[in-house]
């Protein structure tokens, strides 16, 4: 469904994601590693195809994902129905005056019928009903975010992208959003720096470098396994502790999220 | 209704030409002479709107101000002038953008124009991500500057801030053209 073939991407000088290659098929579930500023983020907007590489090549269901393709009107109407991306920060997404026409945005720019429907059911799912008038800019981090959720979940995407998605809310959202999460029947690739939390988000771990290389794709429960990947990722680090005065050597887990 | 919306396009074209010909014109006198127009046209709706535009540019307005001041002196300059033009012209682009806000249901008026919408949606957002921005700063600021600071702090302080609001309205500006590329939006 989803393939990337020696892809490279740069921003201006600065060489951000290295000959990455990758398929992903239909139903998959993959989670997307690596520390701060590996590429994650750049990567998941190659695959939403809003910036473009500039060596390799990205397609999508057998078509290229280039500039060319998505100028044409058909070609981006259906591609952005069939691929929706979380931001990282949800207030980037978020400029409509209510809730409600936060969700019914996309559907609308679309022109789908039953758009009244649609809102509301997606608003129940995510437990947003009573915020439908409220207007999203004064909702906390994970109303936000489940307001975001929705505006791209009633389009009945194909393929699903998140970008930290538990960056902006607390503990207890989290826990809801995983649940919510697990129901969901899409391929979806989900970008984080928590790989305790990667466990619960899917089967398939891809890990980005610092230098920007794909370092590891596999399945998940070995890549915890696989120390030397992940502290090559910085995903872990080594330091020393003491314990009722005894000194031990640990590998460390990062919570940033 | 037909009458309406005609009316408040008109007065958002109105708007904008204003905003540019405000950003752009480098005198005094022309930007104070607005003052009394903007009394006479939002009426008994004058100090809400006043109070609404000094609070949300009188950090921004002042850390600029600060700065420049700071580096003139430093550089034997004359700063009365700018400071001067420069908040007069922050201070007219943003009480009219309250007053317009004021008199038209912004989105409404532009929901069938989608350039028209996607530029007002971008400083719409701009605004309130300012708004944000300022508040943590200010926090910031009153938490870590217990003490009084000196001139090389307050200095560095203000030129950082001034560094982070420049990238982060550059960085914010385009991460939201993306997502509303993402969702569809259709600027053309
Ligand atoms: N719009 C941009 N312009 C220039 N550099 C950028 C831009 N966006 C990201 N970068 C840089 O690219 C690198 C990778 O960023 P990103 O993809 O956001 O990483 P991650 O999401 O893994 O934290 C970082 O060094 C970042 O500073
Ligand atoms: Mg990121």
């Amino acid at each position: 469904m989803i393939n990337l073939d020696g892809v490279s991407y740069y921003y201006g000088e600065e060489n951000v994601l290295s000959n990455i290659s990758l398929k992903i098929k239909e139903n998959e579930r993959a989670v997307l590693l690596g520390s701060n500023g590996s590429g994650k983020s750049t990567m998941l907007k190659i695959l939403n195809g809003l910036i473009y590489p500039q060596k390799g090549k990205y397609t999508f269901n057998g078509k290229g994902i280039t500039k060319k393709f998505i100028s044409d009107k058909t070609n981006n109407k259906n591609f952005r129905s069939e691929v929706v991306l979380l931001f990282q920060n949800p207030d980037m997404m978020i400029f409509n005056p209510t809730v409600y026409d936060e969700i019914a945005f996309g559907l609308k720019q679309l022109g789908y019928d039953n758009i009244d429907d649609k809102v509301k059911y997606w608003a129940n799912r995510l437990n947003i009903f009573n915020y439908l008038d409220t207007p999203p800019y004064n909702l906390s981090g994970g109303e936000k975010q489940k307001v975001c959720l929705a505006s791209i979940l009633v389009l009945e995407p194909k393929v699903l992208l998140l970008d930290e998605p538990t960056a902006h809310i607390d503990p207890r959202t989290t826990g809801w959003f995983v649940d919510f999460f697990y129901e969901l029947n899409l391929t979806t690739i989900v970008a984080t720096n928590n790989i305790s939390l990667a466990m619960e988000l899917g089967e398939r771990g891809i890990v980005l470098s610092e230098n920007h290389q794909l370092i590891y794709d596999g399945g998940l429960e070995q890549l915890l396994d696989d120390k030397e990947s992940l502290l090559k990722a910085n995903l872990i680090h080594k330091h020393k502790h003491k314990h009722n005065g005894l000194e031990h050597k640990h590998y460390h887990i990062h919570y940033w999220d | 209704m037909e009458k309406d919306l005609l009316k408040n396009r008109v007065l958002l074209i109105f708007y904008f030409v204003l905003i540019i010909i405000i950003t752009s014109f480098n005198n005094i006198y022309f930007l104070t002479a607005l003052i009394p127009l903007f009394i006479l046209i939002s009426n008994k709706d004058f100090f809400k709107i006043l109070k609404k535009t000094v609070f949300s540019l009188i950090f921004f307005n002042l850390i600029v101000s600060v700065s420049y001041i700071i580096m003139s002196v430093m550089n034997n300059k004359d700063w009365r002038e700018y400071i001067i033009l420069i908040n007069l012209r922050v201070f007219d682009a943003t009480f009219l953008t309250f007053l317009l806000a004021s008199k038209v249901n912004l989105f409404r008026a532009v929901s069938s124009s989608k350039n028209f919408s996607f530029l007002l949606l971008l400083s719409y957002s701009q605004i309130i991500m300012y708004k944000r921005n300022y508040e943590n700063f200010r926090y910031s600021f009153h938490s870590r500057n217990l003490i009084r600071p000196d001139k090389k702090q307050m200095y560095n302080f203000i030129r950082s801030t001034f560094i982070f609001f420049f990238n982060k309205s550059i960085h914010n500006s385009k991460e939201i053209s993306l997502a509303m590329k993402s969702r569809c939006f259709n600027n053309d």
